[in-house]
């Protein structure tokens, strides 16, 4: 199968989801609400963060709003198209059975399952601060659409990751409940710059759970704080992880055996 | 519904909702050790956090919190999470979409009540799995020697706490009658209960207006009051102010309960089977 149709696959199940989500139109809404509602509580931590003290040493109030704002858009992203629970669950029961006699590829298959499609009201929430600290900081269009180029290498990385994750959770524990767990934790400690942790804390987020590529460096790029060599370097970085994470993913597919008819 | 008085075999029966919870919530052992275990390094990281914040400062206290009480701080509101944390609305929510409300309805107990013990068995194991946990390192890291008056003092504090989110969890889960689906309205009102409760940041932060305003809502004495009673940082006049306003707020919520109650069961349909 060729990779445009993997994408119209994907589309097709989209517009599908949509219409299913759509269904329960005003649960819908308030999904939508809550989500762009929870885009705004790390702008009300960090203001009363900067209200009250300097803040975080080497970082103003409005590059930490860049810094948060782009996590927010990177996890609604993951969050959007991967259901770790979804995953485990269809195959602990075998559902999965049934997605996988579809002609397309795997990853495709179970990334199209249905993610939470409220994330898009996160999404926006965080675009439009982003676009707003942008702004009052003066920053380049140049160095912005750089900077998103950065920002979707690493989020797809991460992506394969966690979808991976999922997978090697389930035959580790037959659970990925703590994946969710996980990406709570994240939304947390990614919201801040990762040198604030200390090395050892910040090796682990780059290397170990790469969130450090799709959001911490790629805004020290954006503020001039690393290198055109250590940015390349990150690329490709991002690139090895989302290549070793995705034939990580088919190799322990190739072990999944149905939990359930 | 037919008026049902609680008498000695409805007890009995209410405890045994309470022990069936509890075996089928202990089946899911791995989910409470795993919640505690990212909790544990969510309060790690947020101390880190508050660290980073004071050293970038140079300062060593922040509206009257130091760093150690800031540490504790946190340890305590992980604590009080897990008192705070019902699953009331989702229990009600579940029983309205699947039909168990139906299987509710023909025993001889009253569905609040029943509701409420299935919802108690899981509340009580996230006490044990979580609030006594956190409690503990708290204690020991602030080395406080709780006086007497102070343990009582938290004890009332945490009691109209737990009433207070079990009545709104139940308004909450009625509103599953009219709606179906209120997952999202429950994430709503817990994420706000986390933020305007000090869960997030202390209140004492806030600006003045705010805290004057969050002292008499449902819930400073959810999150904020407790953790700073146990501190000892928090005036005698909000700790009233809170307590006062809890009782009120139990009240307020207790006949809104009543009354929709009252008004809703006779909608309830069975939606699955």
């Amino acid at each position: 199968m060729s990779i445009v149709d993997s994408i119209r696959y994907y589309l097709i199940t989209q517009e599908y989801s949509w219409k299913k989500f759509f269904a329960f139109r005003a649960q819908s809404l308030l999904w939508l609400f809550y989500n762009a509602f929870i885009g705004f509580l790390s702008v009300i931590a960090i203001t009363v963060i900067y209200s009250v003290s300097s803040g975080f040493a080497g970082w103003n109030y409005y590059q930490m709003l860049i810094l948060s704002s782009t996590l927010g858009m990177v996890l609604s992203s993951i969050w959007y198209n991967l259901n770790s629970w979804e995953i485990s669950h269809s195959m602990r029961h075998g559902g999965l059975d049934s997605y996988m006699i579809r002609p397309y590829g795997l990853a495709t298959v179970m990334l199209s399952m249905g993610g939470a499609y409220t994330e898009l009201g996160g999404f926006a929430t965080n675009l439009a601060i982003f676009a707003y600290s942008a702004w009052i900081l003066h920053l380049s269009i140049l160095y912005i659409i750089i900077f998103f180029s950065v920002v979707a290498i690493g989020t797809y990385a991460l992506l394969m990751f966690f979808l991976m994750f999922s997978v090697l959770s389930y035959h580790l524990i037959k659970s990925s409940r703590f994946i969710n767990n996980l990406l709570a934790t994240l939304g947390m400690v990614g919201n801040y710059p990762l040198s604030i942790f200390g090395n050892i804390i910040m090796l682990l987020f780059t290397l170990l759970i790469p969130i450090g590529i799709a959001v911490y460096y790629p805004a020290e790029l954006l503020f001039g704080e690393i290198n055109i060599t250590l940015s390349l370097a990150i690329i490709a970085f991002s690139l090895t992880v989302a290549f070793i994470s995705y034939k990580l993913f088919y190799f322990l597919m190739r072990y999944y055996t149905s939990g359930g008819g | 519904m037919k008026f049902q008085f609680i008498n000695k075999e409805n007890i009995d029966a209410y405890i045994a909702t309470i022990v069936i919870g509890l075996k089928n919530s202990l089946a899911y052992k791995l989910d409470y050790i795993l919640a505690l275990f990212f909790n544990f390094i969510n309060v790690l990281f947020m101390i880190l956090i508050w660290s980073a914040v004071y050293l970038g400062t140079n300062v060593s206290s922040i509206k009257g919190l130091s760093l150690p009480d800031i540490d504790v701080y946190f340890f305590m509101i992980y604590a009080l999470r897990g008192v705070v944390n019902t699953d009331l609305s989702s229990i009600m929510e579940e029983d309205i979409q699947s039909g168990g409300v139906a299987t509710s309805y023909i025993k001889p107990l009253r569905y609040p009540i029943e509701v409420f013990m299935r919802s108690f068995s899981s509340d009580l194991l996230t006490m044990i799995f979580t609030t006594l946990p956190f409690f503990a390192i708290a204690i020991l890291i602030s080395h406080i020697a709780l006086a007497f008056n102070t343990v009582l003092l938290l004890l009332v504090e945490i009691l109209i706490a737990y009433i207070l989110i079990n009545l709104i969890g139940f308004l909450l889960g009625m509103t599953a009658i009219k709606l179906i689906y209120i997952g999202s309205l429950t994430e709503i009102i817990f994420t706000t209960m986390l933020l305007l409760g000090g869960g997030i940041i202390p209140l004492n932060m806030m600006p003045s207006i705010v805290q004057q305003i969050l002292y008499i809502s449902p819930f400073a004495i959810m999150l904020y009051i407790p953790a700073t009673t146990f501190l000892g940082t928090v005036s005698q006049s909000v700790i009233i102010t809170g307590i006062i306003a809890g009782l009120v707020w139990i009240i307020i919520l207790t006949i809104a309960a009543f009354i929709a109650w009252g008004r809703l069961r006779r909608q309830i349909t069975s939606a699955g089977g």
